[in-house]
């Protein structure tokens, strides 16, 4: 090659060289930029102060735009069609509401996902995202931190305009989790997310029916009523005589007395006997408030634990096993007893054991009185406590459509198509009541990919303070309705004393100083150790341990704080 | 077993063969055993499979799980872009790895120290995913093709290899074609990459096999339809067959029994089956290049 050439050549890789290096730097015109604590972010764009009647339900004006919309939950995209423009319920919500989504759906960590479109500044125009709590770590922190950071939109000049959206910021959320969450104080009296999944009335709210399950068949042949099991003492004595009962599984193998699911969910079940009913981490335990590591109650989970293990009735390889192992157990009844929620066992069994052996189905025992002499409950505070929330993006294209679209399909007309589609096509009324039309029920059982796609089950997503279930309430399971009487269900009012927890001047120390110590772990140490002095000592180091990081002082500030309250809930 | 003429095996010989050839037998068997299990749950029903026993054969056999993974309407898009991204990336990857590998073996390179310690850098620090990803944003390359091609075109690991298997080359044959007129760039394609196709077939596996299996590129990075690869998409159903058995997580319309119960599968039988599906296009095409392992398995040791 003559050198002028081989010169030439040289520098031209040389300067893509140096091109290449320099690449990331700078900003792009055309990004969005992440802002910070600027106020005019904060303002939107001319707002139309008329105050629209939104009974009225007006078709739009025609002009359909498509909104970017983040589905931001690991695994969530079955919910959604698979094309949303040939959805036939998308397609009504956008001539309602001029509105088309463009979805984008995850498979990976949310809060990850939540840090990487708030650092970029490429905030979709709505995101539905978790939001358990603001505490650091989370993803509720991490939204928090956009919104003080102008990366999400203000929502207080639009929401007058939008009953429906303005009544799932204030219905269907515990008192606790508005004032420390939702209108968390950081955010200077300014509306940022929409709590979405939660319930209008008392009668909405999800009752799970956690209980302790024993399989029928045991129970009958040793002549046990399921009823007059009802502490943990008589549960541990119902364990021994399965244990001396030479039971089998479907496979002819030995049971196994009792187990639980994956990474021993959930054994607690089995301690009913020694819970105050309490509700949050703190006790009143002989008038004087304390932490529940300090609670008598405590050791006596751990040698009731212990004397399970020690004696053969509670399987060793609980704590640990993955979801795979614990569903092999159950799905061939190797386990008598354990614990779940109703609608997991129930789906579970149903495509798995109940099939073949429905003789091997289990019931709940009890109801289990607590500590306190009283029928041990579920306690749910009135309204959720961390849910799903809605956020739009501070470059929302059309941020009134955007909530306009959420709003219609929290209206009654809105929530009857996006449940049961369009009536005389999916659905007809019966006795004034919606009712799957026969061939959508078989497409619902059959071909529920179909039913997706028709588009009768992703609005669901926009949906808050919800009043469906109570509405039209789904046919009665007479098992699902035995669970709900053997664990009830009741609502507390007030502020939960965890959220008064966070006020705790020293908190962020204390919580750096406890980071490392795992109790669920030490417990399980406790549980398999050869006496009980040594399962007691082993809860002794850790109380300890947790005194030594200042639990002391925390207690002091918790005994200050909480009296100053008048609906403290403990 | 060959007999050397003239020698004959003693007893112990025999022994140890036999010990040898059967430690060496349960060994293979410990390596592939776990690859027909995953075969084997594939093509059972997924519940029948959750109450175990299921060993050598399927017990109640199904293509409902591979129905799952191929029924998606987006599944051969998929993996036309998988293969698009690893052809395009072996060769382009390949051939610019071969080029740097070749200038850092020139020891008269001016500022070669430099150089490799400027590549040598990027092994040990990134800059994590949301640097990358406002990267890739400002350079257009989110939501592109090339996303998959480009950033991934230059690994040191590979140069390094390449290098070292540069260095065995005799120098005297590039010396001999330098008398004879050969350019740097005529003594690269004509002798030091006809002479290197060991390396650069194991390379072209690595890099291809990486390829074919990143899922993450498509996760984080593109968020179009049409474009997301094989891999990403099995994950995604992966992540939908997961999220669907948690009983209650849809609420109201319980839609996720149904969407189990269509089918007798679960994550674990589709997990099973994805594991196939992404790996038996290697297997078809490694065969092809076992010949250079075999010639390559030297790679990177010693040179006299």
């Amino acid at each position: 090659m003559n050198s002028w050439k081989k010169r030439f050549l040289i520098l031209l890789l040389v300067s893509l060289f140096i091109v290449s290096v320099v690449a990331g730097c700078g900003s792009s015109n055309n990004s969005k930029e992440a802002t910070s604590n600027d106020e005019t972010n904060n303002q939107p764009a001319a707002t139309d102060n008329e105050t629209v009647d939104t009974d009225e339900t007006s078709d739009s004006n025609g002009e359909v735009i498509t909104l970017d919309f983040l589905m931001c939950w690991n695994g969530a995209s079955s919910q959604f069609p698979e094309d949303m423009e040939s959805s036939t319920i998308a397609q009504e919500l956008a001539k309602k509401t001029g509105v088309m989504l463009n979805v984008e759906t995850i498979t990976t960590n949310e809060t990850e996902k939540l840090n990487t479109i708030f650092a970029a500044g490429d905030v979709p125009d709505i995101v539905n995202a978790p939001y358990w709590s603001t505490l650091p770590g989370g993803e509720g922190a991490a939204i928090k931190k956009a919104a003080t950071e102008g990366l999400i939109l203000e929502l207080d000049p639009y929401i007058d305009k939008f009953p429906n959206v303005k009544r799932m910021m204030t219905e269907g959320i515990s008192q606790s989790y508005k004032e420390y969450d939702v209108e968390h104080p950081d955010y200077g009296g300014k509306h940022y997310v929409i709590p979405q999944q939660t319930p209008r009335t008392d009668a909405d709210v999800t009752h799970w029916a956690y209980n302790v399950w024993v399989r029928q068949d045991i129970l009958e042949e040793l002549g046990v009523e399921p009823e007059s099991i009802n502490t943990s003492e008589k549960l541990y004595e119902l364990m021994k005589k399965i244990q001396a009962g030479n039971f089998v599984d479907i496979n002819g193998k030995p049971v196994i007395v009792s187990g639980t699911w994956h990474n021993g969910w959930n054994y607690h079940d089995f301690l009913r006997s020694f819970s105050r009913g309490t509700v949050s981490n703190w006790r009143v335990i002989d008038g004087e408030l304390t932490h529940w590591i300090m609670d008598p109650l405590e050791d006596q989970k751990v040698l009731f634990m212990r004397k399970l293990i020690s004696e053969g009735l509670f399987d060793p390889e609980a704590y640990t096993q993955t979801d795979t192992v614990a569903k092999e157990k159950i799905a061939t009844g190797r386990v008598a007893v354990l614990n779940a929620h109703y609608p997991h066992l129930r789906d579970f069994m149903r495509q798995t054991l109940y099939k073949t052996n429905p003789e091997m189905k289990y019931v709940p025992v009890g109801p289990f009185l607590n500590a306190e002499g009283q029928v041990y409950s579920a306690k749910e505070s009135r309204g959720r406590t961390g849910s799903p929330v809605l956020f739009l993006g501070k470059d929302c294209k059309d941020p009134e459509k955007a909530l306009g679209f959420i709003d219609y399909i929290n209206s009654d007309e809105g929530l009857l198509l996006v449940t049961y589609g369009i009536e005389g096509v999916h659905h007809t009324i019966v006795d004034g009541k919606p009712q799957l039309t026969e061939e959508w029920q078989d497409i619902k059982l059959n071909d529920p990919t179909r039913f997706v796609n028709e588009g009768l089950v992703f609005a669901s997503n926009f949906i808050g303070a919800d009043p469906r279930p109570s509405m039209w309430p789904e046919e009665e399971d007479p098992d699902y309705e035995r669970a709900k009487e053997v664990t009830p269900l009741e609502f507390y009012d007030g502020i939960n004393a965890n959220f008064v927890a966070r006020d705790y001047p020293n908190r962020e120390i204390y919580e750096e100083n406890t980071a490392a110590l795992d109790y669920g772990k030490e417990f399980q140490r406790a549980t398999f150790a050869e006496t009980d002095e040594e399962a007691l000592q082993i809860l002794n180091e850790f109380r300890q341990k947790l005194l030594d990081a200042g639990l002391d002082d925390y207690i002091k500030y918790m005994q200050e704080e909480c009296p100053k309250i008048e609906n403290i809930v403990y | 077993m060959t007999k050397v003429a003239g020698y004959k095996k003693s007893i112990g010989d025999r022994i140890f063969n036999f010990v040898n050839y059967t430690l060496l037998t349960l060994l293979g068997i410990s390596t592939l055993y776990p690859f027909i299990y995953a075969l084997v749950l594939s093509f059972n029903d997924g519940h029948d499979a959750l109450k175990g026993g299921v060993y050598f054969w399927p017990r109640v056999f199904t293509l409902d799980n591979y129905s799952r993974a191929f029924e998606n309407p987006n599944i051969l898009g998929a993996f036309k872009i998988s293969i698009a991204r690893t052809v395009l990336s072996i060769i382009l990857s390949v051939f610019l790895t071969a080029l740097l590998a070749y200038a850092i073996s020139k020891k008269g390179l001016p500022g070669r120290r430099f150089f490799i310690f400027f590549f040598y850098f990027t092994m040990l620090f990134s800059g994590g995913l949301i640097p990358r990803y406002i990267l890739y944003r400002n350079l257009g390359l989110t939501n592109n093709f090339w996303i998959y091609v480009l950033p991934g075109l230059y690994s040191f690991y590979n140069a390094i290899v390449i290098k070292t298997y540069f260095d065995g080359i005799p120098d005297s044959l590039s010396e001999a074609a330098e008398i004879d007129g050969c350019s740097e760039l005529q003594i690269f394609f004509r002798i030091m990459l006809p002479l290197s196709m060991p390396v650069l077939a194991t390379i072209s596996l690595f890099v291809g096999v990486g390829n074919w299996n990143d899922w993450f590129t498509g996760e984080y990075f593109v968020t179009k339809k049409e474009l997301i690869p094989a891999a990403t998409l099995l994950n995604k159903l992966l992540s939908e067959a997961s999220f669907e058995s948690s009983a209650g997580a849809d609420g109201f319309q319980n839609i996720n029994e149904a969407l189990q119960m269509r089918r007798n599968v679960t994550p674990e039988s589709l997990r099973m089956t994805f594991l196939i599906i992404i790996t038996v296009p290697i297997l078809c095409v490694y065969p092809f290049l076992q010949k250079y392992f075999v010639k390559g398995v030297m790679i990177g040791s010693i040179k006299e």
